[in-house]
């Protein structure tokens, strides 16, 4: 039988993280097939509830991608991600899922490569921790 | 349910239309637009479709000051809840508060995945996997990641608990797979996950073979004691909550306390007083500790005004200045400490306190905390 493949959601941040992830379309890059991109307007939009909604819904991973330090559109919204991310990690270390299942990852570069390298890092990350239903009920 | 069913069940078409409840509900105290009386006048008056669009089914608190007095025995807080299961079908939800995260953590429990970390355990705890005395820890590890920027410490209540079972020789069992008790899904009328969540955790104090179900939390402890039966017929095991559990050791002479100076007050909690009538076993705690002077406030025992806010759902202006009053008054008896046995109750008042603006020369601690800290070896 072959292995089921994770899922992985990725809220991405309409501005730099989108831009990249824009660019490694038009360059034609190659990307994990399990990464579903859902673009938000800003990253510091996203709560611990769409994070842990996803996963309830049977996300394998999580990434977040947010503007570079300094580079938020919206002055913080970068950091305030960044504080519902580091919360989020705790809620889920509660609840028996590994914290390494939500990435975040800040954008700078907003070149494609970039962003194939993000995606395809998180994805044998979360490859390799497993499915997770399988894993954490055993 | 329909709505006729729902007035039929709940008594609504008695309403002698008194106003006893409109006098007594906090919210319509502050926010003379929402009235109880009016409420129920509503379904009887207007369709069901206009009622369950409704905002104000989600201002209610659920505190059950109005059933209390009354005279025609209308269960306003079942109304309420069977409305909102109507209301949560249209789409009718309520804004949740805290970004909807503690309802995430509970709809999140219902999947089999999840399996609790117990790492907030310290060592000078001891729990076990099976036990004859389970302890059902709650929401409060997750509490205190959400409510750390208040100050409410919601950890230090579960873990006294558990250090005063140690002191009485009970190894209490705690599991990795307990779940959310429901109590916030059951309120706010989603019955579907309540009703997943209830069976996962009867089975889960079946497995443990536990006899007796100890809590320190008041809505935890009305959840399983009075709505589980209710969904799932008898239950083979005891629930107690913690000031039962001390109260019955003090009588029986195990525990003794040092002498701890002071002048504290007692806010009884909804789930525990008007709800399940313990109002007698914290008071008993508190009075048994040698140099503590219990004050009442003004309205005490089922009088009890709500802590301002409950199942994380529209909380407002309306309900910031219900606990400020509320606070005023614990403040007016010249108690150094106020005293509550829920952990919500905690968090309302908190949050209320670290408010700017605002100054109490009241403090606030849970039961459980003042017990640890002044029980003797």
């Amino acid at each position: 039988m072959p292995q089921p493949k994770p899922e992985i959601i990725f809220y991405c941040c309409e501005w730099n993280p989108y831009i990249a992830a824009d660019n490694a379309g038009a360059k034609k890059l190659q990307y994990p097939a399990s990464i579903k991109i859902m673009p938000v307007n800003c990253s510091g939009r996203i709560t611990p509830k769409l994070i842990l909604n996803a996963f309830e819904h049977g996300a394998d991973g999580v990434l977040i991608g947010a503007c570079g330090k300094g580079e938020c559109h919206y002055i913080s919204g970068n950091k305030t991600c960044e504080a519902v991310v580091r919360e989020t990690k705790e809620l889920l270390g509660l609840s028996g899922i590994d914290p390494q299942r939500l990435g975040f990852e800040l954008f700078s570069d907003i070149s494609g490569e970039y962003f194939v390298s993000v995606v395809t890092r998180f994805h044998d990350k979360i490859t390799q921790l497993g499915i997770l239903a399988q894993k954490e009920a055993a | 349910m329909k709505l006729d069913a729902i007035i039929e069940k709940t008594n609504a078409y008695y309403c002698l239309e008194c106003g006893i409840c409109t006098g007594s509900c906090p919210i319509s105290r502050i926010y003379p637009k929402y009235s109880p009386r009016l409420f129920v006048e509503k379904s009887l008056l207007i369709s069901e479709e206009e009622l369950i669009q409704d905002n104000d089914l989600w201002t209610c608190l659920t505190c059950g000051a109005c059933s209390q007095r009354c005279p025609s025995l209308v269960d306003y807080q079942d109304f309420m809840r069977q409305t909102r299961s109507l209301a949560i079908e249209v789409d009718n939800r309520g804004i949740c508060t805290h970004a909807g995260t503690i309802q995430a953590i509970s709809h999140l429990q219902r999947q089999n995945f999840v399996k609790k970390n117990l790492n907030w355990l310290s060592d000078d705890l001891k729990v076990a996997e099976q036990g004859e005395v389970l302890f059902f820890v709650g929401c409060s590890p997750y509490f205190n990641v959400i409510f750390n920027d208040i100050g409410a410490n919601s950890l230090a209540a579960t873990k006294s608990s558990i250090k005063i079972l140690n002191a009485m020789g009970i190894v209490p069992a705690v599991r990795p797979d307990e779940r959310c008790c429901g109590h916030d899904a059951y309120w706010t009328g989603d019955f579907e996950t309540f009703r997943i969540l209830a069976k996962k955790n009867i089975e889960m104090i079946e497995n443990s073979g536990a006899k007796k179900v100890i809590l320190s939390c008041a809505e935890g402890y009305s959840t399983i004691k009075s709505l589980y039966p209710e969904f799932f017929g008898k239950l083979n095991f005891e629930v107690q909550h913690i000031s039962e559990f001390i109260a019955e050791k003090i009588e029986a002479g195990e525990m003794k306390f040092k002498e701890v100076a002071g002048k504290v007050t007692y806010h009884d909690p909804c789930r525990l007083g008007r709800f399940e009538n313990v109002y007698d076993a914290p008071r008993k705690v508190l009075q048994a500790i040698p140099g503590l002077e219990l004050i009442e406030m003004p309205r005490n025992r089922e009088n009890a005004l709500c802590c301002g806010s409950s199942t994380w759902i529209n909380c407002s202006q309306i309900n910031k200045k219900i606990q400020v009053e509320r606070l005023k008054e614990a403040q007016s008896t010249g108690a150094a400490t106020m005293i509550t046995a829920c952990p919500k109750c905690k968090i309302h008042l908190s949050c209320t306190m670290h408010d700017n603006g605002f100054h109490f020369e009241v403090g606030i601690k849970d039961l459980t905390t003042v017990v640890a800290e002044a029980m003797q070896f």
